[in-house]
């Protein structure tokens, strides 16, 4: 008994074995490195959503308020399955909270600002039997948060606006900056807005009380169509093709203008009591517009005849409502700091 | 403090783990890094909606570091949208901005942070002055530190704008009337200190200086603003470096902010360092004044009369006045005996308020330099400053000495004088025992002697220094009137300040005095053209002495005798500061009246603003400077009197 015990610990300590328990331990970690790709947890506040072609779901959370002030991204087959840990297809962990992010080939590659200032480009992939979202570049060259990454029309290029009162346009194809507008905006840039079929047109807004019709043609590219520091605006958004905009100001009123007309506005409606965050046109259907700001509330205007009318309203989030992306003509996905993702069937 | 190493900070926009970054910082030599209280994007909802019910802190627990270390090495970030929506015409969000910055506030308190940021991007900044006027006044562990850009963010984003004209010099906003108003609303607390973002290009001079005079705890250098050397290392243009050193003569704390543009961080750091060593200055009235900077030397403080010995010693080290009094004496002795008499003539001096003999010594070595024979008599009124210069005769000096224990004006001289030599000047010339006391003692002088110093000059110019203000209303005494301690003048150090104009000429005085009747009664009215907006804190004043023939003393900063230290200028404080603006001519009118018996000067000063302000009316005592204390035990009672004039009309045509 003891000879074969002996030769049992001496089989254990034969080279081929260790040979193959060293195969497995280099092995596993390879393995177990592309499961350690996605985190554990989904940060507690959701900062963003975005939908892609094939209809999946991009959600960015961040950590503000913990020990870690870190941020996640979640790729999810179906809206409906966020925020899930377990059934989400990917996630990746990004060092700093996660502002905004798009889609910038409606597809694979995904664009994200991030609060530490960098922009990082990520590509999804399938490898074997799993989805892999692998880091493509990062690149620091905002001072301060990245709070607003938009696509233009012909997704050639996209913009970037930033706590640090600077505008960047970004070439899709090397990532590399290809204009820096700095300072854009005498105060925190809060909200860009590409034109819907000019790629060099875009508005922003900024806490400096101005919106900015940019015209990257021209010498002097910036001309202001909106200003009011007592209600500054906090998003805006072209609406359909010709000159009219929306402006989410901080009194909660969301008012139609016309870039030719810097008078006054066509009309506006009080559609939130808190400052308007982010608004977002249903891309089906140009006259239906998300909204949703420091509050819990998501509004659908419908904007008819330069009337705004208030559509849908749903107050199921408990916290602010960050993020709004629709999935089809009559279907919104919102996210918002209750940790929460909820699904708007209009 | 100058000398010792600069203390430099590290900026981040956004923190992942605050020990880590604090390790990384320190790794690279940072003493301190600056973090956002909260969660820059992480608004609070105080006011309405289901959010006011969130759960959950709303920033990172205070276990995260231990409490020296919050202590001492982290400054803390006040959230930037929080503080622009304390202006803004939503009542809702400005009562929840109000209330997301008294949470900050009251945090940055409890973790008893060094000192937190407010950033002001706006001339819009009533309502958060207020605040933090109420906050500091009620006393608070931290500084405040309000960052402001010298560059308005408008003048650089105004060059992409079609519908606006952007000005030459990129600085026709001026930043610092925005800091000018919230300090001002904020009653100039000396809690609340600037912290200057520094600019790629930089202002004019005039423009810098302003801004050196402004109470400056730390300055931001963006990584932007760096330059790259042939070797990869960051550093700074000249006029950076210049601008730098001047704030580390101000002893600012600097912090880097921005994304790393170089190597690594400790680069910055390593290069400041660097350049702030280099700075090590060998001039002996910056030395001999570390530690004095815009220190107030208050004319009644008991410290002063028991420090008196020392105070001989310190002054006696001056290593250039003496040496100015013995190349005016050696002349003076050169052309009062003719070559030919040297082995004859003797040759009589004297010295009035000799001290422990400085003058005396240097009289000798003059003589002997001179080949001349000398004698000389020392007469001083401090029997303890006699006791040495008894010593002295007995054991060097002997018969050619004479010690006289009187006063000068008691006295009465066994011979006349050829030449009087006295150091009898104050900060301003005449504000101390000259004139007065020289014409007394000109009975002694023959027909034809020769006085040391022969004339002197006042100098006046306007200054605006927030921070000797602050010092100022802090001298308050509770035994006497509120507002006596602005109704005094100051020996001090000027340092942290701007001159506003040029220093002009206010009262000469020349020895010996041949007027048939000596009247020092004086009055003179000076202008001064403002040539940008500023705010006149006081009058700073100096003096211009002529000693023997050019042989000059000076502390006007054009022509200061390069190492003096024996006199620091004199500052006559206004009550209230005053506002001028670009263009406008400020009067000063002066007044010198001699009184009494005792011969107390008075000096009253108006500062004539514009048509609408009240009059300034400023009642001097005059202060005993420290190294003439033996001679002015009879001269310090000073006269007071209050005087104000309604009629302010007067020079309205100026403006």
């Amino acid at each position: 008994m003891a000879d074969k015990e002996d030769s049992n610990n001496m089989d254990v300590n034969t080279p081929e074995h260790v040979v193959t328990e060293m195969q497995d331990v280099a092995t596993s970690p390879g393995i177990n490195h592309q499961m350690d790709n996605t985190p554990c947890q989904v940060d507690k506040q959701l900062d963003f959503v975005t939908i892609n072609k094939e209809g999946h779901l991009l959600l960015g959370s961040s950590g503000l308020t913990g020990r870690y002030w870190g941020g996640s991204l979640w790729y999810y087959d179906n809206p409906a399955l966020a925020p899930s840990v377990e059934k989400c297809r990917v996630g990746y962990e990004a060092g700093s909270g996660l502002p905004d992010g798009v889609f910038l080939d409606g597809e694979k590659i995904v664009m994200v600002g991030l609060d530490s200032g960098a922009v990082e480009f990520l590509k999804l992939s399938q490898e074997e039997e799993s989805l892999q979202m692998r880091s493509l570049c990062q690149v620091t060259e905002h001072l301060d948060a990245v709070v607003c990454v938009k696509v233009t029309c012909q997704k050639k290029s996209a913009l970037t606006g930033s706590l640090d009162r600077s505008i960047r346009v970004w070439d899709n194809e090397t990532s590399l900056v290809t204009k820096l507008l700095s300072p854009a905006h005498s105060q925190q840039v809060t909200s860009l807005s590409p034109h819907p079929a000019n790629d060099h047109l875009f508005l922003s807004a900024g806490m400096d009380g101005n919106v900015l019709l940019w015209d990257l043609r021209c010498p002097k590219p910036a001309s202001c169509v909106y200003r009011d520091w007592d209600d500054k605006p906090e998003s805006v958004l072209w609406v359909g093709e010709d000159d009219h905009y929306l402006v989410g100001l901080q009194s909660g009123q969301v008012a139609l203008r016309c870039t030719t007309n810097l008078n006054h506005s066509v009309t506006t409606c009080q559609t939130l009591s808190r400052p308007i965050y982010k608004l977002e046109l249903n891309p089906t259907r140009p006259s239906q517009v998300a909204v949703c700001g420091n509050d819990s509330k998501v509004i659908v205007l419908d904007i008819v005849n330069k009337e705004i009318k208030k559509r849908y309203e749903d107050n199921r989030h408990t916290d602010f409502v960050r993020g709004l992306a629709w999935t089809d003509s009559n279907s919104l996905v919102s996210c918002g700091w209750d940790s929460s993702v909820h699904i708007h069937g209009l | 403090m100058a000398g010792t190493r600069v203390s430099c900070g590290l900026d981040y926009c956004n923190v992942y783990e605050l020990s880590n970054s604090l390790q990384d910082a320190s790794r690279a030599g940072y003493d301190f890094i600056s973090v956002p209280l909260a969660h820059p994007r992480f608004t609070r909802e105080h006011v309405e909606g289901k959010a006011k019910l969130r759960d959950g802190a709303f920033t990172r627990s205070d276990l995260l570091l231990s409490s020296s270390e919050w202590n001492s090495l982290i400054v803390g970030r006040v959230t930037t949208a929080a503080v622009l929506n304390l202006e803004c015409g939503v009542s809702s969000l400005r009562l929840n901005s109000e209330e997301t910055l008294a949470q900050e506030l009251t945090f940055a308190a409890h973790l008893g942070l060094p000192a937190l940021t407010i950033p002001l991007t706006t001339d819009r900044c009533v309502n958060l002055a207020r605040i933090i006027h109420n906050k500091v006044v009620q006393g608070v562990c931290y500084q405040v530190w309000v960052r402001v850009p010298m560059q308005a963010p408008e003048e650089s984003a105004g060059h992409y704008r079609s519908d606006k004209k952007v000005s030459e010099d990129g600085f026709e906003i001026d930043t610092w009337t925005w800091w000018n108003k919230f300090h001002s609303i904020a009653n100039i607390q000396k809690k609340i200190g600037l912290m200057i973002e520094v600019s790629a290009d930089l202002p004019d001079q005039s423009v810098v200086d302003r801004w050196l005079g402004e109470p400056i705890r730390c300055a931001v250098l963006p990584t932007s603003i760096w330059l790259t050397n042939k070797k990869g290392f960051p550093v700074l243009s000249r006029s950076h470096q210049l601008f730098v050193r001047s704030l580390n003569k101000l002893h600012a704390q600097f912090i880097i902010s921005g994304p790393l543009r170089h190597q690594h961080y400790k680069f910055y750091q390593q290069y400041l360092e660097h350049i702030t060593r280099q700075q090590m200055e060998l001039d002996p009235l910056t030395d001999f004044a570390r530690g004095y900077e815009d220190y107030l030397q208050c004319p009644l403080q008991p410290l002063m009369d028991n420090l008196e010995s020392q105070t001989y010693e310190v002054f006696e080290k001056d290593p250039i006045k003496y040496e100015e009094y013995e190349r005016a004496m050696f002349l003076a002795i050169s052309d009062r005996v003719p070559e030919e008499e040297r082995d004859t003539k003797e040759i009589v001096l004297m010295v009035v308020g000799a001290g422990r003999g400085p003058l005396v010594r240097r009289a000798l070595a003059a003589a002997k330099r001179a080949q001349a024979r000398l004698k000389v008599y020392a007469v001083e009124k401090n029997p303890n400053a006699v006791v040495t210069l008894q010593a002295q005769q007995d054991e060097d000096w002997g018969t050619k000495v004479t010690v006289v224990s009187c006063d000068m004006r008691d006295w009465d001289a066994p011979e006349k004088a050829d030449i009087l030599v006295s150091e009898l000047l104050g900060s301003f010339g005449d504000n101390e025992l000259s004139p007065e006391c020289l014409d007394g003692a000109q009975k002694f002088l023959k027909e034809g002697g020769i006085s040391i110093p022969y004339s002197y000059t006042s100098y006046l110019s306007p200054l605006q220094s927030p921070k000797l203000y602050n010092e100022i209303r802090n001298c308050r005494e509770k035994d006497k009137h509120f507002l006596a301690h602005f109704e005094t003048p100051y020996v001090v150090y000027l340092h942290n300040k701007k001159e506003l104009a040029a220093p002009q000429p206010l009262f000469t005085f020349t020895h010996p005095n041949t007027d048939g009747v000596i009247d020092n009664k004086r009055y003179k009215a000076l202008q001064f053209q403002i040539t940008e907006d500023n705010v006149i804190h006081g009058l700073a004043g100096y003096f211009e002495a002529k000693l023997y023939k050019d042989v000059m003393l000076s502390i006007k900063p054009d022509t200061h005798s390069r190492g003096m230290f024996s006199w620091f200028p004199i500052l006559f404080p206004l009550r209230e500061p005053v506002p001028v603006r670009t263009g406008e001519i400020m009067e000063v009118q002066f007044w010198r009246s001699a009184l009494d018996a005792h011969m107390t000067p008075d000096v009253r000063t108006f500062l004539n603003e514009r048509q609408n302000s009240t009059y300034m009316t400023l009642d001097a005592h005059m202060t005993p400077d420290h190294e003439q204390d033996s001679l002015s035990g009879n001269l310090t009672d000073s006269y007071n009197t209050t005087w104000i004039d309604p009629d302010s009309q007067l020079c309205s045509t100026h403006f």
